[in-house]
C-alpha cells in the first residue's frame, strides 16, 4: 500500500511556510529526546516510563507532520507507533534488533527534517514501513490499520491553491513608493529653548502631515526624559519639496535645518553608533534585496524596530531559505509569503532586531530579582515610617522635650519654701538645674538632627517611589519585547482543521478571534503541540457526524472556535466545539474499566467531576484509533505540557451542547501579580487574575447543607472552604513559642472570603487578613523540593520569608476531593 | 613544619572530615564534603501534603529550600528551637536541603581506621543512611550518608502518601 502513496513533497501551497521553521526546530528536538530515552530503553526495555514517553514523543512529530501535509513522516511515525502500542501492551519486548529498527527510522526521520531545511522534495521510506509492519504482524494482535489514507489531503489542493498565489504576489507588492522619496532632517535647536520635548513633538506634528515620518533620533519615548535637545534628527518619507517641509519645521527655537537625501545606505550610515541595529538591517537588507530587487526594481524599505515584534524578520529570513531551494514551484510560496511581509512592512515601517532569547531570558530574571529588591525596599520604607511619620517618635520626643522644660521651669515656683529653709542646699539644686536646662538643650540639638534624618527619609521615600516606577517599567519593557501575537499560531490551525474535517468528512466552520492578543514568545512555541491535541479532539471526538447533527437539529456545519483574550495578568485561549459534549457515562465507564476509580466512587461524583478523567494518561473513548486522535495520549500531554508553561487547562461540558477547553496562562512566566493574605499566620498569594472578589462574611450568612458551607454572593451560592479543607497540613509546630503571637482582633463570626474563580468554578476561601496586592517573582519548588499539588510555587516577600503561591485550579479540585471523603467518611461513621 | 605535612598527608589519604552535630544525646556526623553551610533560620513557612518531619520550605539568600527536621525524622519527639538549633545545609544531589539539628558540635577529622561498619542489625531495618560507626575519645558517633537519608524520591513518595486521596495516612504518624 505504501507505494502507492504520492510522497508528496509536503511543502505546502497556503501560508504554511512561515510554520516549516517552527516544525524542523521542534521536530529535530523531539527526535533527539526519543534517541535518548531508546537509548535508555536499550538497558532497561521493560521501564514503562521510557516507552511511554517515546510513544507520546513519536505522537507528537506524527501530530505535527500530519499538520503540515508531510505525509511520509506521518506515515512512518504511525507504524512505528504501532510499534510501541505493542511494547506498551507487553505484547512484544524490545530486543536489539528491534532498537536497530528503531534508530534507522529515527535517522530517516532525522534526514527528512534536513531535507524540508533545505528546501528539498521529501522521499519516502517504504523498506522501513516494510520492516515495522512486519515486524508489528509477527505478533499475535494485528495492529490497528491507518484508517482514512493520509493520501487525500495534499494533490487535489495544492494547484489550485498555487495558481492562486501567482497574482496576489503582483498586486500586493510595491505600495506607493515611488512617489515617497526618503529624506533625513537635521534639525539644531537654539541653545537656550524650553521644553524641547514639546517642540519636538510640534515639529513632528507638523511634518506628519506632509509625509510618514519613519523614524526620529533620540526616540520619542526618550524625548520626555532628556534635560537638554541640542539636535532632532528625523527620518521621513515625503513627496514634498524640501523647501516646504524646511518652513514646516522651522519654528521658535530652531537654530537650523539641514535636509539630505538619503536611501536606507545613508540613514545607517549616520547612525554608527548602533551598530546592533545596523548589523541586523544589513542582514535583513542583503536576505530580502534578492528577492525585492526582481519585481520593484529598487530596495523595499523593509526594516526597523522592535515595537511590534521580531516576527517579520525571521519570516522573511524563512522566506529566503525557501526560495534558494531548486524546485521552481517553491518560489513561488517563497515570494508570495516575501511579498506579504513586504506589504505589511511598508504600511508600517517598523526597525527589528534578532535577539537571542535567552538573553531576553536573562533580561527577565534581572528584572525579577529586581523586584523582589523593590519589594524589600518598600518593606523596610514602611517599618521607617511608623518611626518617622508624622505624629511619630520625633513629635513624641519633641512632647516630652517641651514637659521636661515645662517642669524645670515650673519647680523654681513650687520649690521656693525649700530655698527659704536651707540655704545651703539652695546652691545644689541651682546648679543640677543648670545642668538639667544644658541636657535638654543638647538633647534639642540632637533632635534637630533627628528631623534632617527625618527629611532624608523623605526624600528616601520619594526615590523609592521613583525607583518601583522605573522598575516597574523596565519590567513591562522587557516582557513586551518578548510579546508575540497569537494570530500566526492559530492561523496554523486553518490548514489542520481543513485536512481532517476532509478526511473525516465533517463539515467544519473554524471561527477564530483575538489574533492579536499578545502572548511570550517562548510560550507560543510551546502552545503548539497542546493546541493541536485539543483541535483534533475537538474535531474527531466533539463534532458529531453531518447526520447525527441533522438529527439533533443543528446546523450541518459545525464550528469550531479558537479565541484567545486577555484577562488581567493572563491570557484565555479557548477551543470550543459546538459538538455532542462529552459523553459522561461513557467516560464512567471507561474510567471504572481501566481501574482508575472505582464504581462506588463515581457514584457521587458530579458530571464536571467525571470529566475531570479524560486528563489521566492513556485515556480515550474513541472506539477506533485513527492517526487522528483516540489512543489517549493526547490529553495528558495537553496538560503536562500547560502545567510546565504555569497555565492551566480546564474543560467544561454540556451533553449535546459542546464542550470548551480553557487555557489559562501567565502573561509572562516569572512575575505574577498577586493578591497576599494571611491564614493562620502563614501568608499566601493568589494570582490576582483567579480572585473575583473579596467580601466580608457574616457567620449568619453561611449556608451548612450536609456539612457543608456556601455563601450567597448577589444570588449565586459559592461553595466556602478553609484553607484546611485544601490543604493537609501536620500538626507539628517546629518554630519558637513566641513567634505564635495570639491575635486578638480575630472576630470569630465575622471575617473575609477571597472568591477564587478559575473561570468556570469558583470557590470562597476563608481569610485571616488581607495583605495588599503585589508583583511575585515566582520560584519554583520541586527545584529543590518536591511539587506540592495545589501550590503553584512560592516566592519571597519583602521581609525575607516565604510565601506560598496558590495554583487555584487544583485547590478547587483538592478542596472538592477532600470535602466529598470527608462527607463519605461522616455517612460511614453514622450507618 | 614536618607535622604540618604528616596532616596533609593524612588528610589526603587516610583520614576524612566530618561536621558533628547532636541530637538529643546522641552525636550523628555528615562527610564536610556533602555540607554547603551552617545557618540559623528565623523563617520557615509550613507547607501542606508534607510529612511532618518536613517544617517547610526557608529561603536561602534567594533560593527556596526545603527544611527537615532530623528530630522527627528519627521518630523523636519534638522540642522548640533555641539558641543552640542549627540548619545544617547541604547538598543532595542537585537539590539543597536544609536539616535542622539540636546542635552543632565541631568539625572531626577521623582516620579510616577508626570508622566502623555499622552492623546489620542497625542498617537492616530501612535506616541504609548509616553509613557506619566512629569512636573518637570515647565517643561514638554515628556517621550518616546524607544521599540515602534525604532521597528526593522517599520524600515524594511520602509526600505522595499524604495526598488527600488516602486520608488514612494523616492517623499514621
Amino acid at each position: 500500500m505504501t507505494e502507492d502513496l504520492n510522497f508528496s513533497t509536503g511543502m505546502p501551497a497556503d501560508d504554511m511556510g512561515e510554520y516549516l521553521q517552527m516544525f524542523v526546530d521542534e521536530t529535530s528536538e523531539q527526535l533527539d529526546d526519543l534517541v535518548e530515552v531508546l537509548l535508555v530503553l536499550e538497558s532497561a526495555p521493560d521501564s514503562i516510563g521510557h516507552l511511554n514517553e517515546s510513544f507520546r514523543l513519536i505522537h507528537s512529530i506524527k501530530g505535527a507532520a500530519a499538520m503540515m501535509g508531510l505525509d511520509s513522516i506521518t506515515l512512518l511515525t504511525h507504524h512505528l507507533e504501532n510499534h510501541f502500542e505493542c511494547l506498551r501492551s507487553g505484547i512484544k519486548s524490545l530486543d536489539r534488533p528491534m532498537i536497530d529498527l528503531i534508530l534507522r527510522c529515527v535517522d530517516f526521520l532525522r534526514g527528512a527534517v534536513e531535507t524540508i531545511r533545505e528546501g528539498r522534495p521529501l522521499v519516502s521510506a517504504p523498506e522501513l514501513i516494510e520492516q515495522l509492519s512486519n515486524a508489528v504482524a509477527d505478533t499475535a494482535k494485528p495492529p490497528p490499520i491507518l484508517t482514512r489514507a493520509v493520501v487525500s489531503a495534499n494533490p487535489s489542493s495544492e494547484p489550485a491553491e498555487s495558481t492562486s498565489i501567482v497574482p496576489s504576489s503582483d498586486e500586493v507588492h510595491p505600495p506607493s513608493i515611488d512617489v515617497q522619496i526618503r529624506k533625513r532632517m537635521v534639525i539644531y535647536f537654539d541653545r537656550s529653548i524650553d521644553l524641547p520635548e514639546l517642540k519636538s513633538e510640534l515639529i513632528l506634528a507638523r511634518l506628519s502631515e506632509l509625509g510618514i515620518v519613519t523614524r526620529i533620533s533620540p526616540a520619542s519615548e526618550e524625548l520626555a526624559s532628556l534635560y537638554e535637545l541640542r539636535t532632532l534628527q528625523v527620518w521621513l518619507e515625503s513627496s514634498s519639496s524640501d523647501d516646504s517641509l524646511r518652513i514646516a519645521a522651522d519654528i521658535v527655537g530652531v537654530d537650523l535645518i539641514e535636509i539630505d537625501d538619503c536611501g536606507l545606505d545613508e540613514s545607517e550610515d549616520s547612525d554608527r553608533h548602533e551598530v546592533e541595529h545596523i548589523e541586523s538591517l544589513t542582514k535583513v537588507e542583503s536576505e530580502s534585496s534578492g528577492l525585492s530587487a526582481a519585481s520593484s526594481g529598487r530596495s523595499v524599505p523593509v526594516v526597523l524596530v522592535t515595537e511590534n515584534n521580531a516576527k517579520p524578520a525571521s519570516q522573511l529570513v524563512e522566506a529566503t531559505t525557501i526560495a534558494n531551494s531548486v524546485d521552481p514551484s517553491r518560489e513561488n510560496v517563497a515570494s508570495s509569503v516575501a511579498s506579504s511581509t513586504g506589504s505589511e512592512q511598508s504600511s508600517r515601517v517598523v526597525e527589528t532586531v534578532r535577539v537571542d532569547i535567552q538573553r531576553l531570558d536573562q533580561l527577565m530574571n534581572l528584572a525579577g530579582e529586581l523586584v523582589v529588591n523593590r519589594a524589600r525596599f518598600l518593606q523596610l520604607a514602611s517599618q521607617m515610617t511608623e518611626t518617622f511619620k508624622k505624629s511619630g517618635l520625633l513629635s513624641q520626643l519633641r512632647d516630652l522635650c517641651d514637659v521636661l522644660r515645662e517642669q524645670l521651669s515650673s519647680t523654681p515656683l513650687s520649690s521656693t519654701p525649700c530655698q527659704e529653709l536651707t540655704e545651703n542646699d539652695a546652691d545644689p539644686v541651682g546648679k543640677q538645674r543648670l545642668e538639667i536646662q544644658a541636657t535638654v538643650v543638647a538633647f534639642e540639638e540632637q533632635l534637630q538632627v533627628l528631623e534632617r534624618g527625618r527629611r532624608s527619609f523623605l526624600q528616601l521615600n520619594e526615590a523609592i517611589d521613583q525607583f518601583s516606577r522605573v522598575s516597574d517599567r523596565l519590567q513591562r519593557g522587557v516582557l513586551d519585547t518578548r510579546m508575540v501575537p497569537v494570530g500566526p499560531l492559530f492561523n496554523r490551525f486553518k490548514r489542520t482543521v481543513r485536512d481532517i474535517s476532509n478526511e473525516l468528512g465533517k463539515k467544519v466552520n473554524l471561527v477564530i478571534r483575538g489574533e492579536d492578543t499578545e502572548l511570550d514568545k517562548r510560550m507560543i512555541d510551546e502552545l503548539g503541540d497542546p493546541l493541536v491535541h485539543l483541535v483534533r479532539n475537538a474535531i474527531d471526538h466533539g463534532l458529531e457526524s453531518e447526520s447525527v447533527r441533522r438529527i439533533r437539529g443543528k446546523s450541518q456545519e459545525g464550528t469550531l472556535t479558537l479565541e484567545a483574550v486577555h484577562r488581567g495578568n493572563s491570557v484565555l485561549i479557548t477551543i470550543g466545539d459546538d459538538g455532542g459534549g462529552i459523553d459522561t457515562e461513557k467516560v464512567k465507564c471507561r474510567a471504572i474499566e481501566r481501574g482508575i476509580v472505582s464504581s462506588a466512587e463515581v457514584g457521587m461524583m458530579s458530571d464536571y467531576e467525571i470529566a475531570q478523567f479524560i486528563w489521566a494518561p492513556g485515556f480515550s473513548t474513541a472506539d477506533v484509533i485513527s492517526d487522528i486522535s483516540g489512543r489517549g495520549v493526547g490529553m495528558d500531554i495537553v496538560k503536562t505540557r500547560i502545567g510546565e508553561l504555569n497555565g492551566t487547562v480546564e474543560v467544561d461540558s454540556t451533553i449535546g451542547v459542546g464542550t470548551k477547553f480553557v487555557i489559562r496562562l501567565p502573561l509572562t512566566l516569572a512575575i505574577i501579580r498577586s493578591l497576599l493574605f494571611k491564614i493562620n499566620q502563614e501568608i499566601f498569594a493568589a494570582p490576582i487574575e483567579n480572585v473575583r472578589e473579596i467580601v466580608s462574611i457574616n457567620k449568619r450568612d453561611i449556608l451548612t447543607v450536609h456539612g457543608r458551607d456556601s455563601i450567597e454572593v448577589r444570588g449565586e451560592f459559592i461553595p466556602l472552604v478553609r484553607i484546611d479543607d485544601v490543604f493537609d497540613w501536620h500538626q507539628t509546630q517546629y518554630r519558637y513559642a513566641e513567634n505564635t503571637e495570639v491575635e486578638a482582633d480575630v472576630r470569630v463570626d465575622e471575617t473575609s472570603a477571597l472568591i477564587m474563580t478559575t473561570g468556570i468554578k469558583s470557590m470562597a476561601l476563608v481569610v485571616s487578613e488581607l495583605k495588599g496586592c503585589q508583583h511575585i517573582v515566582v520560584k519554583s519548588l520541586d527545584e529543590n523540593f518536591t511539587h506540592i499539588r495545589g501550590l503553584a510555587g512560592a516566592s519571597i516577600l519583602g521581609d525575607g520569608s516565604v510565601c506560598l503561591l496558590l495554583d487555584v485550579v487544583s485547590c478547587l479540585e483538592l478542596a472538592r476531593q477532600r470535602l466529598r471523603e470527608r462527607s463519605h467518611h461522616r455517612t460511614i461513621s453514622t450507618t | 613544619m614536618k607535622s604540618s605535612n604528616v596532616l596533609t598527608n593524612n588528610l589526603s589519604r587516610n583520614v576524612a572530615q566530618f561536621v558533628a552535630f547532636r541530637i538529643e544525646n546522641q552525636t550523628y556526623a555528615f562527610r564536610i564534603e556533602q555540607i554547603q553551610e551552617i545557618v540559623i533560620l528565623s523563617q520557615v513557612t509550613r507547607t501542606p501534603q508534607v510529612p511532618d518531619y518536613v517544617e517547610g520550605v526557608a529561603n536561602l539568600r534567594g533560593s527556596i529550600i526545603p527544611i527537615v527536621n532530623l528530630r522527627t525524622l528519627f521518630g523523636l519527639e519534638q522540642k522548640a528551637y533555641d539558641t543552640e538549633t542549627r540548619t545544617i545545609v547541604v547538598n543532595v544531589g542537585k537539590r539543597v536541603i536544609g536539616c535542622t539539628v539540636d546542635t552543632v558540635t565541631q568539625v572531626i577529622r577521623i582516620g579510616k581506621d577508626d570508622l566502623h561498619a555499622a552492623p546489620d542489625t542497625v542498617t537492616g531495618h530501612g535506616a541504609s543512611y548509616i553509613a557506619g560507626f566512629a569512636r573518637v575519645q570515647d565517643q561514638l558517633i554515628v556517621l550518616l550518608e546524607v544521599d540515602d537519608l534525604l532521597d528526593p524520591q522517599k520524600l515524594e513518595r511520602v509526600s505522595q502518601i499524604s495526598m488527600p486521596r488516602f486520608p488514612n495516612s494523616l492517623s499514621q504518624k
